[in-house]
């Protein structure tokens, strides 16, 4: 049951898992104490959820060095 | 991998429409017909998200361009093992992560051999401030910290969980990946993603705690 808290806080559980749990912490003040700690600690993470930007042309970057890779193994393989 | 990179001639199938494609019908599009444009469209659809994990997994800019360039590299050199009835997306952070998790031993291999080098009396020194570092500020008075100092003190915090624990964060709360997609991506059951990221919750809340007892 306690594994759910966080899938229960981020709203990732279905019906069922989402009303048992529900049900459960109604009656279980040790299951609340570490459903306040989860809450805590969701607030801590929340301080770094911004995404990293990737540098400008990493896609494009990536395509050419899987396309240098692949000119190289042609050459490798047919002795060019 | 035996597939010929190629650029597409033909008008066929143009950026608008390589958009609508899902990301398993790019891949397996590419894989039949080597076509690069429906490659580069998955390396730009992902560009964003697998760099900000990858970035967060290795904690430097330089190291996950790296990963993520060598994490496409095995996408096109793999792409035959790729089985039709699975999805892209967790098939990718399996790469990505195997590709990080490469990339930190053959750095950490990196600096114990920079390590073991014989150094004076100042590298000793440097050797021990940065031991001291890692073994973090537990003696450091206690402080009300800034939103900049709490999101520094996740960062370090998360990298010393372990791999297991750290890439289930990763995933579910900073990538939003489903509990399904974890736990494919990772080869484990759910209720072990489940359970792991529960671990690393109540790790973070503890080590928080510990240091910071009067400001949460």
């Amino acid at each position: 049951m306690r594994d759910n808290l966080i899938g229960y806080l981020l709203g990732s559980l279905d019906n069922a898992e989402h009303e048992r749990l529900e049900a459960e912490l109604l009656q279980n003040p040790q299951l609340q104490s570490e459903l306040e700690k989860c809450v805590e600690s969701l607030e801590l993470l929340e301080r770094d959820a911004q995404a990293h930007c990737p540098p400008d042309g990493l896609a494009e970057a990536t395509c050419d060095h899987v396309q240098r890779f692949e000119t190289r193994s042609v050459k490798v393989t047919t002795g060019g | 991998m035996s597939i010929t990179i190629e650029k597409s001639t033909s008008a066929t199938c143009d950026e608008a429409d390589l958009s609508e494609l899902t990301d398993e019908q790019l891949l397996i599009t590419y894989r039949e017909s080597g076509d690069r444009d429906y490659f580069s469209q998955l390396v730009h659809r992902y560009e964003q998200e697998l760099y900000s994990y990858l970035r967060r997994y290795l904690g430097n800019s330089e190291a996950a361009e790296d990963a993520f360039q060598t994490t496409f590299l095995q996408v096109h050199l793999k792409c035959s093992q790729f089985r039709a009835d699975r999805k892209v997306r967790p098939w990718l952070y399996t790469i990505a992560t195997n590709q990080a998790i490469d990339l930190q031993r053959r750095n950490k291999r990196h600096r114990l051999v920079s390590l073991n080098r014989p150094g004076g009396q100042e590298g000793g020194n440097e050797i021990g401030q940065l031991l001291d570092m890692l073994q973090g500020n537990a003696e450091e008075p206690l402080k009300v910290l800034s939103d900049g100092e709490r999101r520094d003190w996740v960062r370090r915090e998360l990298a010393t969980l372990p791999d297991s624990l750290r890439s289930v964060v990763l995933m579910i709360y900073f990538q939003g990946l489903k509990y399904r997609e974890a736990a494919e991506s990772l080869a484990i059951p759910v209720g072990t993603v489940k359970s792991r990221m529960h671990s690393a919750i109540l790790k973070l809340n503890d080590s928080w705690q510990a240091m910071h007892p009067e400001t949460i």
